[in-house]
């Protein structure tokens, strides 16, 4: 169990850190809530938590689970961060993961209660998909991601942001869009190496 | 690399496969280096995407419900480094079986489908049984798994309950085999085979359930004219079960 206090090493290295310094990354946080440090994974929490909650928000269109899901995804950052390895991508993409396949889950776990012609119906009269993606394309905040995103060719576009913000898996892609499965999967994967290019992404060597 | 499953990179970084394939596309990663570069490149690309998400003023209740429920939760020990082959193995169980339970949440339709898909089986029912079959085998307490790579190519997973009597067989990577040729599954007792499946033409990954395993020693793969063989002819690499 964490000690929070009583432990000066971890008191000195609180008092260490001057106020109006820059936020530790995730990264640094995540390894010290790895240590059970709780201070850290309350900055942590405010560092990610925002995204955690805005992508469940996204993909459930209901907000009162996007809040579950959020408390879940942080209580089991808290749980595992032991097993994160730095090596393998950053803690930022890490709970990102998580939070969308948490969400992901949901979304599919609910569709499958319903019947089968129940779910075809709930589907036809969902938000239609072109506002989805114009949602997107409309509200990006982060100027790189959209100027990335907007490098993509409208259908990599639409197929990278329904299977993401939408929680679709590539075969309901493919489905919607009329399309054949091995097209929508070469969207997907040319889309975001193109976006993953735009935005400056190498790992290699970070291992 | 297989270029065939590969392609399913973006989509298993977009989280837009179902459980199964999460479950292939990951003992496809395991082996295969430059595939999880880029999966983990790709991973990091995907997660710039909830950038635009960010919610401005979270829900104080929210943070205070967290962090009462993180002070209370103890932390899961991390495992010891170096895992065995056995470690990875219960590690394999553990996605299929969630893969497989996911798979009978979701009622059988896209993801079971995929199960069978490479069969060509496009009967509904029929997928939705063999998601339960095999989820009956995964799931079974004395489940053991048992892996070997195949020659030319390709890599043999068979997953058995003595229990339960059945085995899960998942193939991968299969070569090309050849104008007029498929694939033969066959079950060996002592020295005597008995088919207990096969692939349809041009069809080189499968997961399909197999048995009785009771008897069986091992697991072979064959590759066989169209019309099948009485006796596997060209085997590719057996299974040893025990």
């Amino acid at each position: 169990m964490p000690r929070m206090s009583g432990d000066p090493e971890h008191v000195r290295r609180l008092r260490s850190v001057p106020p109006d310094t820059v936020t530790p990354s995730p990264d640094e946080l995540l390894s010290r809530v790895a240590r059970g440090e709780e201070a850290a994974f309350a900055a942590l929490y405010d560092t990610v938590a925002g995204r955690v909650l805005g992508l469940a928000r996204r993909v459930l269109r209901d907000p009162a689970q996007a809040e579950e899901v959020t408390q879940e995804v942080m209580v089991e950052v808290w749980r595992t961060a032991g097993r994160f390895e730095a090596g393998r991508g950053s803690a930022s993409a890490w709970i990102l993961t998580m939070a969308h396949r948490r969400a992901v889950d949901r979304v599919r776990s609910e569709q499958a209660h319903t019947d089968r012609s129940r779910r075809v119906a709930a589907t036809e009269t969902h938000v239609p998909y072109d506002e989805v993606v114009e949602d997107v394309t409309a509200r990006l905040e982060r100027e790189q991601v959209r100027r990335c995103l907007g490098r993509l060719t409208p259908v990599q576009r639409e197929a990278v942001t329904l299977a993401y913000y939408g929680g679709h898996t590539y075969r309901e892609v493919a489905e919607k869009l009329n399309t054949p499965l091995p097209t929508v999967k070469t969207r997907m994967r040319d889309g975001l190496i193109r976006m993953r290019d735009c935005l400056g992404i190498d790992m290699e060597g970070r291992a | 690399m297989s270029a065939d499953i590969h392609t399913l990179a973006g989509a298993y970084a977009l989280n837009a496969v179902d459980e199964l394939e999460r479950a292939t596309f990951e003992r496809h990663l395991a082996d295969c280096e430059s595939c999880r570069l880029e999966v983990a490149e790709l991973r990091e690309t995907v997660a710039r995407l909830a950038d635009d998400t960010v919610v401005e003023g979270m829900p104080p209740a929210l943070r205070e419900r967290t962090l009462t429920q993180v002070a209370r939760t103890p932390q899961v020990r991390t495992a010891a480094v170096g895992d065995s082959g056995r470690g990875r193995a219960g590690r394999w169980r553990r996605l299929t079986a969630a893969a497989a339970a996911a798979v009978l949440v979701a009622g059988g339709a896209s993801a079971a489908t995929w199960a069978v898909t490479s069969d060509r089986i496009s009967d509904e029912r029929a997928s939705s049984d063999q998601a339960r079959q095999i989820a009956a085998v995964l799931d079974a307490p004395d489940a053991r798994v048992f892996e070997r790579s195949l020659q030319p190519g390709g890599a043999a997973t068979v997953v058995v309950s003595r229990d339960r009597d059945r085995g899960v067989v998942l193939l991968r990577d299969l070569p090309e085999a050849g104008p007029g040729r498929i694939y033969e599954l066959w079950l060996i007792r002592g020295s005597e085979p008995r088919k207990v499946g096969r692939l349809a033409e041009g069809v080189r990954e499968s997961t399909m359930v197999v048995g009785p395993v009771a008897q069986a020693g091992s697991f072979g793969v064959s590759n066989e004219p169209v019309g099948g063989s009485v006796v596997p002819t060209r085997i590719l690499g057996t299974v040893e079960l025990s």
